[in-house]
């Protein structure tokens, strides 16, 4: 891809533009090899046959299976999956507190963000990009073909960090709008007041595929702080004084540990998909990851 | 907790200012870094997880505040010169006795004398406790003594009052209740101190060479019937040379150079034949004396006239008669009772056995009873009687021994308003009367006791005589309150001047701070009193119960400084902080 003026939004350069190429064609070789996880549930009128259940009136007589009927005297109905082209969610969250860290988490997000639009966009999937705190902050249309990328590094370039975390309400008003199902890529630090797991669940509710990419900053994980601090909420604006010793220290990056257990553990029992990364782990990493496990491609 | 440097009222504001210091400071100090996270989210639950902590955290600021607090409080009360009374009550009154023996005026190795030193611990001890406690001063002489007072000028005025004197001492009767009470003493005087008294020790040693007797008696034997006895003690620890000066009336003179070695005694018993009659006084001199008091000491040496004395007498050849014709100042007349007749020329009348129905103008002394109006009335005889309570200051019992005198026989007799001088357990045997003519009255005759047969009956005869005339020896006192047994009479020294008296009981009382002889005149007699130390227990200036380093100790229940221990505190206060502070277990 040749770079255009175009390239230089936000921080998506040249360079970048080259690394979304190579996992473009990384995309294709995944494709070929993995099972396809995004072929929708729906039952209908495809070529495939899923299943049968017994007739009732109404059904479309066509589905009815007579050999059936002569062997076993029940009228059956002939059940077919129906390949759609189910839609990708990628949800940014833009809280506040990803904009902590160096890099900033909301930097590497929109990094992870737009290659897996690229990908998606390379692959024909319709891809929204939706950025949410405690409520969506803006969506961008559905997008489908990879001349609509520039569009795509234009919202997420544009979007800024603001406002807490509260990721059931938000997703809960996205899905009330959009009732058809897809693969819902969830990417935040999760810290949210109101508990990580509401929001997960509330995408789950409405039957989309979800995946979590949970970013954490370095400082999320070795706070550089010490002795009488007020440590600021980014997002409430709570102080809260507190002598930072060795052993709160080590209970912090306990309970950091324990978090990011909670949310794979959470994904694992729901069989969500789930990948963690801190901002310094280079984001092609992040995404070839996302790709072994194969909820992303077709 | 009291200060020297401040009172309280300072203290107190010292103290509020300082923790008001360190509250702000702490404060201020406790403005944290502000540090903005992402989300407080993971920190709050490690926080509330561990509330416990938090409860620590809590208490370690509190400790933190408490150590800062402490720490300031104690250095800058320090700097008030605090300190704790040793009776751990500010109510109980401060109660000072000084000791006024003479002894504490004796004048040690340094130049200064005990009392000097006494005074000035006594102010130190009363300095202190002005101000925050009552205090009462009081010495042992019993002339001063102030109620408990917080009044300064009253204090101040007791002590100047104060200073050793001669006389009797006592520890003071105090008020009752708790008290916290100091003796100001050299130990050298053996008082009844109460065991919860503390008692402060001024001792220094002091040389001190002093006249410890000096008598003059009545010696038959003697031409001039008067010896003198005179001794003198070196209570220095190394010898002294010692010039003893005797002189009397006149130009008479005796000299003695000596030297005498630690704790010896030199005595001397001196004929008076080459002085003539009149006061004597003996005087010592020795480098470095320390005690002034003892070096002088005064006797009375009675004119050697002759006595008229009549003799009426049954008994032919008698003690009385052998007695008195063998003395040489008497000039016997013997008269047998049926003719007695009054002489104006009798100096004094001897009765035995008989008194005439009216009492002659002349001084008499009469033995045995006789039912005659201005004798005692008798009331009966007793037997077996002996002489077992002698006044061996009056001047007709002066050097008697009486204690083994046997009385077959004597009369009892009620003495009415005549001076009983010696007396057995059941009766009068010896009483006298001064006015308006000097009488005796012997309750047995001679021929009715061993009385004659002992070496005091001519003594008692000489003394009588001598009393009886008018030219008798000096009564001895010791110094201090001395009392002259003659009423309303004007006290004189021996060099004529006025001593101021005043008249209790029958008898006249001066003061006698200093040794002296006393003159008494009363309608033209006299009568004398010789003042003097003559005090083993006084002049034995080191012989006390105390030791010289007690001076330098403090009572143990005084005032007690703090600072020293307030600063040692809050230092090892600040190391604690700091070492705690860099184990972040305070803040």
């Amino acid at each position: 891809m040749n770079s255009s003026p175009e390239t230089a939004i936000a921080g998506f350069d040249e360079e970048f533009m080259r690394k979304l190429e190579y996992l473009a064609l990384v995309s294709k070789r995944f494709s070929g090899q993995l099972k396809a996880e995004r072929r929708t549930r729906k039952l209908g009128s495809g070529l495939e046959f899923a299943d049968y259940r017994g007739y009732v009136p109404g059904d479309d007589f066509r589905y009815l299976d007579w050999k059936t009927y002569l062997r076993l005297d029940k009228l059956l109905l002939r059940l077919y999956e129906e390949e759609q082209d189910l839609p990708i969610y990628l949800f940014l969250d833009c809280s506040q507190s990803m904009a902590y860290g160096h890099p900033a988490k909301i930097d590497y997000a929109k990094k992870v963000a737009a290659a897996l639009c690229y990908v998606g966009l390379a692959n024909l999937d319709r891809v929204t990009a939706i950025t949410y705190s405690n409520g969506i902050q803006n969506q961008l249309s559905p997008q489908r073909g990879k001349n609509q990328v520039f569009r795509v590094f234009r919202f997420l370039s544009e979007a800024g960090a603001s406002g807490e975390t509260h990721g059931e309400e938000a997703f809960k008003v996205f899905s009330t709008g959009n009732r058809r199902r897809g693969l819902a890529v969830v990417i935040s630090d999760f810290l949210d007041p109101h508990g990580f797991a509401g929001g997960l669940n509330m995408l789950r509710y409405y039957k989309h595929d979800v995946f979590a990419i949970h970013v954490v900053a370095r400082e999320d994980l070795e706070p550089a702080v010490r002795g009488q601090v007020e440590l600021i909420d980014s997002e409430s604006h709570q102080a809260r004084e507190v002598t930072i010793t060795p052993e709160l220290l080590e209970a912090y990056k306990s309970e950091m540990r324990r978090f990011s257990e909670d949310i794979r553990r959470h994904c694992l029992k729901y069989q969500l998909g789930y990948a963690q990364t801190v901002t310094s782990f280079p984001f092609e990493d992040l995404i070839l990851e996302v790709f072994r496990q194969g909820r992303f491609l077709k | 907790m009291n200060f020297l440097a401040l009172s309280t009222a300072q203290a107190l504001a010292l103290a509020g200012l300082t923790a008001g210091v360190v509250v702000y400071l702490f404060f201020l100090k406790l403005r944290h870094r502000r540090v903005v996270v992402g989300s407080s989210l993971l920190w709050n639950r490690v926080l509330d997880e561990r509330l416990a902590n938090s409860l620590v955290e809590r208490l370690r600021r509190l400790v933190s505040l408490l150590l800062a607090l402490t720490i300031a409080l104690l250095i800058a009360l320090a700097v008030g010169k605090p300190y704790v009374d040793g009776s751990g009550s500010l109510e109980r009154p401060v109660i000072v006795v000084l000791d006024t023996s003479p002894s504490m005026g004796a004048r040690g190795g340094s130049g200064r004398t005990r009392w000097t030193g006494a005074t000035g611990r006594a102010l130190g001890i009363l300095s202190e406790a002005m101000g925050a406690r009552p205090v009462l001063v009081a010495d042992t002489a019993g002339r001063v003594q102030t109620l408990v007072t917080t009044d300064s000028g009253a204090v101040d005025r007791a002590l100047d009052e104060m200073r050793p004197v001669p006389g009797p001492q006592r520890f003071p009767a105090l008020p009752a209740g708790e008290a916290d009470v100091y003796f100001i003493t050299d130990g050298v005087s053996m008082l009844d101190v109460p065991s919860s008294v503390t008692e402060i020790s001024v001792f220094e040693p002091a040389d001190n060479v002093a006249v410890t007797a000096f008598d003059v008696r009545v010696d038959p034997t003697s031409a001039s019937g008067y010896r003198a006895f005179l001794g003198v003690v070196n209570y220095a620890a190394r010898a002294k040379e010692v010039a003893a000066l005797l002189s009397g009336a006149g130009d008479q003179r005796q000299a003695w150079y000596l030297e005498i070695g630690p704790g010896e005694t030199w005595q001397e018993d001196l004929d008076l034949t080459g002085f003539r009659g009149g006061g004597l006084r003996l005087r010592i001199e020795a480098e470095g004396d320390g005690l002034g008091l003892d070096d002088t000491a005064y006797a009375y040496l009675p004119p050697r006239n002759s006595i008229r004395v009549d003799l009426v007498t049954a008994e032919a050849g008698g003690y009385l008669e052998t007695l008195l014709g063998l003395s040489p100042r008497v000039d016997l007349t013997i008269v047998r009772p049926p003719d007695f007749e009054e002489k104006p020329e009798v100096d004094v009348y001897v009765f035995d056995g008989f008194a005439p129905p009216t009492a002659p103008r002349s001084p008499s002394v009469v033995f045995g009873a006789a039912d005659v109006d201005w004798l005692p009335p008798a009331a009966g005889a007793a037997s077996g009687q002996a002489i077992t309570s002698p006044d061996p200051e009056h001047p007709v019992m002066q050097h008697v021994p009486v204690y083994d005198v046997a009385v077959a026989e004597a009369a009892v007799f009620e003495p009415a308003d005549w001076t009983v001088v010696a007396e057995s357990d059941t009766t009068p045997l010896v009483a006298v009367r001064d006015s308006p003519v000097r009488r005796v009255f012997v309750g047995f005759r001679p021929n009715r006791s061993d009385f004659p047969l002992h070496l005091g009956f001519p003594i008692f005869m000489e003394n009588v005589l001598a009393w009886g005339s008018g030219e008798g020896l000096a009564g001895q006192a010791a110094l201090g309150y001395v009392r002259i047994p003659a009423e309303a009479g004007e006290v004189m020294t021996l060099d004529g001047t006025v001593v101021p008296s005043r008249t209790e009981f029958g008898a006249t009382v001066i003061e006698a701070p200093e040794p002296g002889l006393f003159t008494a005149t009363v309608a033209g007699r006299r009568v004398r009193v010789a003042a003097n130390l003559l005090d083993h227990s006084v002049s034995n200036v080191n012989g006390t119960r105390m030791t010289a380093g007690e001076s330098e100790t403090f009572p143990a229940a005084g005032p007690k400084e703090l600072w020293w221990y307030m600063l040692l505190a809050a230092s090892l206060l600040v190391a604690l902080e700091w070492w705690t502070y860099h184990r972040r277990i305070t803040l």
